[in-house]
């Protein structure tokens, strides 16, 4: 959503927040109506809180390592999880 | 969920949360690996959990950019609208294909976005 020269980086974190709550919505209800219930509250609930000390602790780390290395680092985690989920 | 349990999750939702924080990536990309590897969730179980985690950190962002109107709730609404058909469309297909085949996709995904970040962290 940067496409727009009106709208400010900040203006287009917030309208994607919003445009996501819909779509989350519609995403978990589907998930769940199918036979199975393929979504965990409880764990959720519990992901959503360590998610929100996160978040902030993240935002700190970000100020003080460079993107750079942040970058690399975790995309070298996501190689790995990626082979192991494959393997 | 036992305590173990618990406290694995706590982490887990921690280090998406680090991580988004930090380089703004979607959790899901971490949530939903560490839900089927160290959690032994099923894959589309993992996937409409992290799909509900969204929603608390999605309604208390949106809350604090509305008070300060940063929101522009038209166009906006109708994104999230198409978006929501689509996203319908997807969660059908994702419970419905063959679990391991869901896993190996999801597997490839991450594997771009892994070396989509290791070229942007190089290339900087």
């Amino acid at each position: 959503m940067v496409w727009s020269q009106a709208i400010s980086q900040r203006r287009a974190v917030a309208n994607s927040l919003l445009a996501i709550i819909p779509i989350s919505i519609v995403g978990v209800a589907v998930y769940y109506l199918a036979a199975g219930h393929h979504v965990r509250f409880d764990l959720g609930i519990v992901l959503a809180v360590g998610g929100v000390a996160g978040a902030r602790l993240g935002a700190a780390i970000a100020q003080k390592v460079s993107d750079r290395q942040l970058q690399v680092a975790f995309g070298i985690l996501l190689v790995v999880v990626a082979l192991r989920l494959l393997l | 969920m036992n305590l173990i349990e618990i406290g694995v999750s706590l982490v887990i939702g921690l280090f998406a949360g680090v991580v988004s924080g930090a380089l703004g990536v979607g959790g899901g990309v971490v949530m939903v690996p560490a839900m089927v590897l160290l959690l032994g969730v099923d894959q589309a179980v993992a996937q409409g959990t992290s799909l509900f985690v969204i929603l608390p950190t999605a309604i208390s962002g949106v809350q604090s950019h509305y008070r300060r109107r940063n929101l522009d709730l038209q166009p906006t609404i109708w994104i999230g609208l198409v978006g929501a058909i689509f996203a319908a469309g997807g969660a059908y297909l994702a419970v419905h294909v063959d679990q391991l085949h869901m896993r190996q996709v999801f597997a490839l995904y991450l594997l771009l976005v892994g070396l989509q970040s290791i070229y942007k962290g190089v290339r900087n």
